[in-house]
């Protein structure tokens, strides 16, 4: 996972909802996958679970989170640089039953500036 | 731009209710394409930039306020009626604020002092445009 929610978040949920991997949970919230639940990442701001993010690589041209953020505080984790193909592989994987099609710059960032 | 959701997050920017000024013209902000999406965004900024420092979260506050200012900068010295160079005068002046916070400098914060937003008369804003 490369994307990042900082301390400027202010909590208004903007992002949440348009997560294509729900990777996004409020403050205090557990996170799920695969079936079981987890413990709160953050208490005090929205965050993103590093095992569920791609940076919508496989589903938008830009992450989606960011793009909606008002404060623009989701950002890239400079301590978590991942790859295209890392990351595309994660969302297939979080998503079995999709037929996800071959990269274009309609669904990674990466091929935009490619 | 819907000037009645403007004026409603102008209001609530005055009257000190900086989460629902950001809550209300993040709405605006979402659907304004063009000139104003940025002026939108550094209210909110600004406004959430104000949010942080009441709750003593100094480096939200410093970074909110410095972004909000790099995006009005722009639109200075007024834009959609709002004057904008005296208001972002009194928040470079909460941001050194905010940056004396970071190290621990943590000041009073006289509320009262907080800028408003001052929507110009129509005489006013027609002065800024020449």
């Amino acid at each position: 996972m490369a994307t990042m929610i900082t301390e400027e978040c202010i909590n208004c949920g903007a992002c949440e909802p348009e997560c294509p991997n729900t990777a996004i949970y409020a403050n205090g919230a557990q996170w799920e996958m695969n079936g079981e639940t987890h413990d709160a990442i953050s208490a005090d701001f929205y965050y993103i679970v590093p095992e569920k993010c791609t940076e919508c690589v496989g589903h938008f041209d830009q992450e989606q989170c960011a793009a909606v953020c008002p404060v623009d505080c989701c950002v890239p984790d400079p301590n978590h640089v991942e790859s295209e193909e890392l990351l595309f592989n994660r969302a297939k994987q979080l998503h079995p039953s999709k037929e996800f099609a071959a990269l274009s710059p309609a669904t990674s960032r990466f091929q935009k500036s490619a | 731009m819907n000037e009645e959701q403007f004026q409603r997050g102008i209001d609530e920017f005055n009257r000190g209710c900086f989460f629902e000024c950001h809550d209300t013209l993040e709405d605006l902000w979402h659907e304004t394409r063009g000139a104003d999406r940025l002026f939108l965004q550094g209210l909110i900024q600004v406004s959430v930039g104000f949010y942080h420092l009441l709750n003593r979260n100094y480096k939200g506050a410093t970074s909110q306020f410095t972004r909000g200012l790099n995006k009005l900068e722009q639109y200075s010295p007024a834009h959609r009626g709002i004057e904008l160079e005296g208001f972002m005068k009194s928040v470079v002046s909460w941001l050194a604020l905010a940056e004396r916070g970071l190290i621990g400098e943590q000041a009073e914060i006289d509320e009262t002092k907080i800028p408003k937003l001052k929507i110009l008369s129509l005489k006013e804003s027609n002065t800024w445009q020449q």
